[in-house]
């Protein structure tokens, strides 16, 4: 996997051509590569690690595949690396046992749960948070190249998206649990006991999702009414 | 058939089993049936549509009479079969896959002009995230409106897979209806295969 992602990247970066993106996008290849290397080193839960990587194949796999026909911006990969990475740290510890609340305290003295007043670790509700806000950037800009739609459908195919694959994720996940069943498939769900797991997860991604929307719309409004009155001057 | 509809809710207004949860029910096939009233001059749909939205919203007419899970179809399919739970919500969940997905694909060609493939993919999408909007709202809801009842207001009965099972069967019936779909168009035009 790591193989095709470095592979991948290399024929961008020897390809030349307008250069900066090309190599920004080795350096981020190479930096994820690196970290998840990291990562996979004494994982808290090798099972569970194995079952979440498999998202991770599946995203890197994808990328290499499609960068040259869907080209995204520099900006798009950033997002994704930075999604895929929060996600190399959930499978490393575990969803539920990332220790966010002892790195919060170590540098502030208090517990993040405590301060909060959270009965569970949310670092899967993050996570399932930015999954939203921040893949829905590089859906957008995927599904303009492929369909050419522009206003309504071009912000409407994302979240649609984006919420029907974090309903079938959490179909996955239920499927995973009953497959594996006991402790891994626990450990898959994360839902640490809460009844509403699935609901909130799916809400989380569909917030993050609408968040991104509504700035992609705000920032195309702005740019777009700045070229219809060039000597308006809509300022900052 | 917009007669016929209301006359069936109004019929299966009368007594409900729990007076409170029908109105919660009602409230969204009332807001449906008037955007389909307003919207059928700037998106007219064909009958077959309107037959299936009128189908569908039957179904859940009488899940909101009874209270899904006591609806006596499901009771006397819990014994036929012998299974745990009253699965009548499962099949109304089911039918919403199979009943709506169809006027959604019309609504989406009539509103995009997009090629077959692409709306096939449009309409599986938008229908399960609709699922899951669904289940967002039933949970948000139930947490308002009896916190201390847990899953059993949505209608789970104990299901700790409840919101993965009804998905599911949203997802197996707009399958379904996708593949019939793409069957029927294929015999009649092969040009509009899906690609």
């Amino acid at each position: 996997m790591r193989a095709r992602w470095r592979s991948a990247a290399g024929r961008i970066g020897t390809r030349g051509g307008a250069g900066g993106r090309r190599t920004y996008l080795v350096f981020l290849g190479t930096v994820f590569s690196l970290i998840w290397l990291g990562l996979a080193i004494a994982p808290r839960y090798r099972g569970d690690w194995a079952l979440e990587n498999g998202l991770t194949v599946v995203a890197v796999a994808l990328l290499a595949v499609t960068h040259r026909r869907i080209p995204l911006s520099s900006v798009s990969y950033t997002l994704i690396f930075a999604f895929l990475t929060l996600h190399a740290v959930g499978a490393h510890y575990t969803y539920s046992e990332v220790p966010y609340d002892a790195w919060f305290a170590s540098l502030t003295g208090r517990g993040l749960n405590d301060l909060l007043g959270w009965q569970r670790n949310n670092y899967d509700r993050a996570v399932h948070f930015l999954y939203g806000l921040l893949l829905t950037t590089p859906v957008r800009e995927a599904f303009v190249h492929l369909t050419g739609f522009r206003g309504f459908w071009s912000y409407f195919l994302p979240m649609d998206l984006t919420m029907s694959s974090s309903a079938t994720y959490e179909l996955i996940e239920w499927a995973a649990a009953i497959v594996f069943g006991g402790e891994l498939g626990i450990a898959y769900v994360g839902a640490q006991g809460d009844p509403w797991d699935a609901q909130k997860d799916m809400s989380l991604a569909a917030l993050g999702a609408l968040l991104s929307t509504v700035v992609a719309a705000l920032h195309h409004w702005r740019t777009t009414s700045r070229n219809r009155l060039p000597a308006g001057g809509r300022g900052g | 058939m917009l007669g016929g509809y209301l006359i069936f809710w109004a019929a299966l207004g009368v007594q409900p089993l729990d007076s409170g949860n029908w109105v919660l029910a009602s409230i969204l096939p009332l807001t449906f049936v008037g955007v389909l009233l307003f919207g059928r001059r700037a998106l007219p749909l064909s009958a077959v549509s309107y037959a299936l939205i009128a189908g569908f919203l039957a179904l859940h007419t009488i899940g909101a009479h009874y209270t899904y899970a006591r609806v006596p179809m499901g009771d006397w399919l819990r014994t036929a079969l012998g299974l745990e739970r009253n699965h009548f919500d499962r099949v109304v969940h089911f039918a919403f896959g199979l009943c709506l997905t169809y006027p959604l694909l019309e609504a989406f060609r009539r509103l995009t002009g997009a090629g077959s493939g692409f709306l096939l993919y449009l309409a599986l999408m938008t229908q399960l995230a609709l699922a899951g909007v669904w289940e967002i709202i039933e949970s948000v809801v139930a947490q308002i409106a009896r916190p201390d009842l847990g899953t059993a207001f949505v209608g789970a009965q104990g299901d700790p897979w409840d919101a993965q099972h009804d998905m599911l069967a949203a997802t197996i019936g707009t399958a379904i209806a996708l593949l019939v779909i793409a069957g029927l168009s294929w015999r009649r035009q092969p040009t509009v295969t899906p690609r």
